[in-house]
């Protein structure tokens, strides 16, 4: 594969899981904030702010780690992931603000749409090593 | 020169890959990212004028109670001159005596919006038992055109200082006054408004709106008027409903400050297409909430003739 189609492939991975993720949420915020109030509310920030840069995270270096034939990780897997989740709804609140999109299907679409942008910055975000860390 | 174009490149490639470097930079953006996300709603709403053609109502909230009784309807007047769409007042009555001095005064102030057709908005407080609010309403439910059950109550008192309603309390309250004012059968828009403190306990916002026609927000300091998009958005997505600003002031004794946080507060609410802003307080004994008789009151007229409908 050429490195085009790999960052393409990567960016749409990484967007389509944030998509995925980011509907979800949106569709069961209602339950997490009625179920046993405040524990619901705690687990929904859990799952916003830790699990979901952690699955971000992960996924990216093993897609870094697979695709470049690389080891280890340069930048932690939750920061990584938290910094994508953070680039990813950064762009969707400009979006939503400016021009008054829903997220879905509008603001998704654009998001899969800039798939190769997001796959350079998914790259540039982290990085494996090309010899043995140990 | 594209050789040394490259080398350039070729050299930033390599420091930005070290993992020190890498990791700098992707906090730094974390960083960034986090302040586009607190300040550009702010900035977007308030830098440009958006939504000129739609309705905006300016309401504000008079505390009658403590002017003579020979003033209310002065002061009515005073209000519905200025521009002013809604009237915001507190429950005063005295069930026990008919001709008691609040319920001549709460007779006169409807006698004067009725003269003049503006919305009066009810506060029922927390604390409010059944027997007096149906008294009121059954004596004056006819005049009022919006009902605001309960003030705040994800932040409210129970039974001391600090002692926060359980969220029991607030829904068995909740429902006992709505219980009694819907038997009423009266014609009005029912709403609670709610301070800032509901992201913290969002399932009361949740839970209450459902029999609610759209819910308040209160918005204090310059800080949460900043962050208040955000708070608009999430309230407005968790509930369904739509939002009014119902309790928007500033308590200080320069009139210029003042001014200029108000104005900036409806030029906001008006950008984001919100239905109406309400303003504490028309006076104000205890603290310098009021704008009567300030510069503030004259330039929020201006602002109503040239913005709102």
């Amino acid at each position: 594969m050429r490195l085009v189609e790999k960052l393409f492939i990567q960016g749409l991975i990484v967007v389509v899981i944030l998509i995925v993720i980011q509907a979800w949420l949106s569709s069961v915020q209602g339950s997490f904030m009625n179920y046993l109030p405040p524990i619901g509310f705690a687990i929904l920030l859990a799952v916003t702010y830790f699990v979901q840069p952690l699955i971000v995270g992960a996924t990216n270096i093993a897609l870094i780690n697979s695709m470049h034939k690389t080891r280890g990780w340069q930048v932690g897997i939750w920061l990584n992931g938290l910094f994508l989740f953070l680039a990813f709804t950064t762009l969707n609140l400009v979006l939503k603000i400016t021009f008054s999109l829903p997220f879905l299907p509008t603001i998704a679409v654009i998001d899969l749409l800039l798939s190769f942008p997001f796959g350079c910055l998914a790259r540039f975000s982290n990085g494996g090593w090309t010899k043995p860390i140990d | 020169m594209s050789k040394l174009a490259s080398n350039l490149f070729q050299g930033l490639v390599r420091f930005t890959n070290k993992s020190l470097v890498k990791n700098l930079i992707v906090i730094t953006l974390c960083v960034l990212f986090f302040f586009i996300q607190i300040f550009y709603p702010y900035n977007f709403y308030a830098s440009a004028h958006r939504n000129t053609d739609s309705d905006f109502q300016v309401g504000i909230h008079y505390v009658y109670e403590q002017d003579n009784l020979s003033m209310i309807y002065g002061q009515v007047t005073q209000i519905y001159e200025l521009g002013f769409k809604v009237i915001r007042i507190n429950f005063q009555c005295n069930p026990l005596v008919y001709d008691d001095q609040i319920n001549q005064k709460t007779d006169m102030l409807f006698s004067a919006t009725s003269h003049y057709g503006l919305a009066v908005a009810l506060v029922i407080p927390n604390d409010e038992t059944s027997a007096n609010v149906n008294y009121y309403l059954g004596r004056w439910g006819g005049n009022l055109t919006y009902v605001q059950i309960m003030n705040e109550p994800e932040t409210s008192s129970s039974w001391d200082v600090g002692a926060l309603f359980t969220d029991d309390e607030i829904i068995s309250t909740f429902n006992n006054l709505y219980a009694t004012v819907e038997s009423h059968n009266l014609n009005v828009q029912l709403y609670t408004n709610f301070g800032i403190g509901f992201v913290l306990r969002s399932n009361i916002p949740i839970d209450l709106s459902q029999k609610l026609n759209f819910v308040g927000l209160d918005i204090y300091m310059n800080s949460f008027l900043v962050l208040s998009p955000l708070f608009i958005q999430n309230l407005q997505q968790i509930t369904h409903k739509d939002v009014v600003i119902t309790e928007f002031g500033m308590s200080t004794a320069d009139s210029a400050a003042q001014t200029n946080y108000i104005i900036s507060g409806l030029n906001l609410f008006k950008s984001m297409g919100l239905k109406g802003c309400w303003i504490v307080y028309w006076n104000s004994d205890l603290d310098n909430y009021g704008i009567r008789g300030t510069p503030t009151a004259t330039a929020v007229g201006d602002w109503i003739a040239q913005n709102a409908k």
